[in-house]
């Protein structure tokens, strides 16, 4: 299976890329792309984005679960990730200041994890479809034919607020379910990611621009295109980018096969 | 005037709670003293922006929390600071237990704040020392230019009663309101908590109003006095449950012991996101 995806992130102003709580990772050969924005009023947020996704893409492979489990069968490698998140909590724990141990400690007992948006897509090339799998305002857009066909889960910037659903690093016997979102892959086929702040102001440019935003994305190549794009929409007088962690995954099935190596920022991307 | 500009360590907020010490916060409020309730819920909000500041093993320096006691018998600061100094001001832990599903669990819960209830309820006097140090210290501190374009400040006042004179009161509050940065207003929000505990004294609790009817004139003093809950934090309300009608102002009254903690977290870890 061969992609193009291009994928960023750029931290809030004021946060270094180390504290960023948004993360993404990719798996190519089994078409799977997620994305993942830690909710910042949790506990180790960042960790948990990071785990989500990994487990997304390469989870159920790492713990040996030799049948290859669907995304959608979302329990499983959202269990995954949880234990990896547990693993590093408690690892963290033996070496910070009693305060912070004491806040830890404390949130463990109440049950008190991280919280984090996701999205992930999963595209099979041979059978011509894709499978998302969303919770919470970190968004996919479905593009056809450079058009938006829908935006899942919000299509109207008006939608999002300061409390998105989430997955909880620590399971509960009342779990919501994630949205899952099934299509058929077309030619013309385009997915784009974005967590939360990204994607409302896409959403309200499409609204006084149209289509022509997209096409405004894909001419971002490189990290240093996307730091300088996220820079200017900041500081844009009228439809501002709110300062947030901020990331973008672009991806486009190939239509032919040829050799096609992951992007070089995906793989400096600290995924653990 | 938007309320749009985001709180940061760069731009930090400020928080100011106006505690009414009075002594008629020594009534009972659910199964302790109005006092000890105020206390409990304002240790629990410093605590919960601690948890939203803390990042890898450093708390985020991003807005300042200032505690103004009145009562008492006077107003006096009873903790100030930056929220990353707050783990080096506590007064020590108290221990509280919470059900967590079938188990008990007990927790160390740090404290800044003191129980009191004494004397009357100076609240001109407790609004104009909000007006004090947003004024000197905050939108006009001339090493902090960066503070006039920031966030406004927000301050929260938490109180059982009527001010010792409504008229003064009445002025202070909007002296206070009048402050602004170039993002908006100064927010001035109210919870007015009133003990329910089923007898005719019991009143109905009134969250987030967009209009004084059905208050009697202590909460139609309060609402008054009360800011407009922004649209971001309206937004926030509707997805925190609570249900808000256009023009709600930032003010609850009779609130129940379970409301006001969710009202006053909400307004205040709210305001600081």
């Amino acid at each position: 299976m061969h992609f193009q995806c291009h994928a960023y992130c750029t931290p809030k102003f004021d946060v270094s890329a180390e504290e960023c709580a948004d993360a993404y990772i990719t798996h190519m050969e089994l078409g799977r792309f997620a994305l993942a924005d830690g909710t910042a009023v949790s506990t180790m947020p960042e960790v948990w984005a990071r785990k989500l996704v990994y487990a997304y893409c390469y989870g159920t492979i790492e713990e040996q679960i030799h049948t290859l489990i669907p995304t959608s069968n979302w329990s499983q490698w959202l269990n995954i990730a949880r234990k990896y998140w547990k693993e590093e909590y408690i690892t963290r724990l033996e070496r910070i200041s009693p305060f912070i141990r004491n806040m830890l400690e404390n949130n463990l007992k109440e049950r008190r994890g991280a919280h984090s948006t996701f999205v992930g897509v999963e595209i099979n090339t041979t059978h011509r479809s894709w499978c998302a799998t969303i919770r919470g305002d970190t968004c996919l857009f479905h593009i056809e034919n450079g058009e938006l066909a829908a935006c899942y889960p919000f299509n109207k910037p008006e939608q999002f607020s300061n409390f998105p659903e989430t997955f909880h690093s620590l399971s509960s016997p009342d779990e919501p379910e994630p949205i899952v979102v099934t299509g058929n892959l077309r030619h013309s086929t385009v997915f784009i990611l974005a967590t939360d702040a990204l994607a409302e102001w896409i959403l309200r440019k499409y609204q006084h621009e149209g289509n022509n935003i997209f096409d405004v994305l894909w001419k971002v190549k490189n990290q240093v295109d996307f730091d300088e794009f996220v820079d200017r929409a900041r500081h844009e007088t009228d439809l501002r980018l709110k300062d947030d962690d901020t990331s973008l995954m672009m991806i486009k099935p190939l239509k032919r096969k040829r050799p096609q190596s992951p992007p070089s920022n995906l793989s400096s991307f600290p995924i653990t | 005037m938007s309320y749009t500009e985001p709180i940061s360590p760069q731009n930090p907020g400020l928080l100011v709670f106006l505690l009414d010490q009075s002594g008629s916060m020594s009534a009972n409020y659910g199964n302790q003293q109005s006092a000890e309730a105020a206390t409990d819920a304002i240790n629990h909000i410093i605590y919960e922006i601690l948890q939203s500041n803390l990042k890898g093993n450093t708390i985020k320096p991003s807005c300042y929390i200032s505690v103004i006691g009145y009562g008492a018998p006077n107003v006096a600061p009873l903790v100030h600071g930056r929220i990353d100094e707050f783990p080096q001001k506590t007064l020590g832990n108290k221990q509280i237990t919470r059900q967590q599903g079938v188990e008990t669990v007990t927790l160390d819960i740090p404290v800044w704040v003191n129980p009191i209830a004494s004397e009357g309820t100076p609240m001109a006097e407790a609004f104009e020392a909000a007006y004090q140090l947003i004024d000197g210290n905050w939108i006009n501190n001339s090493s902090k230019p960066e503070r006039k374009s920031s966030f406004p400040p927000v301050v929260i006042n938490v109180t059982d009663g009527a001010p010792d004179d409504e008229l003064k009161a009445r002025r202070s509050a909007q002296r206070l309101t009048e402050l602004a940065t170039s993002d908006g207003n100064v927010l001035l929000f109210n919870i007015h908590i009133a003990n329910q505990d089923g007898s005719a004294n019991s009143r109905e609790p009134i969250i987030y109003p967009n209009q004084p009817n059905n208050l009697d004139n202590s909460g139609k003093f309060l609402f008054n006095i009360t800011s407009l809950l922004p649209e971001k934090l309206s937004r926030d309300a509707s997805a925190a449950g609570f249900h808000i009608e256009p023009g709600a102002r930032g003010f609850v009254y009779n609130a129940p012991p379970l409301t006001f903690v969710k009202a006053l977290t909400f307004a205040s870890v709210g305001s600081m996101k």
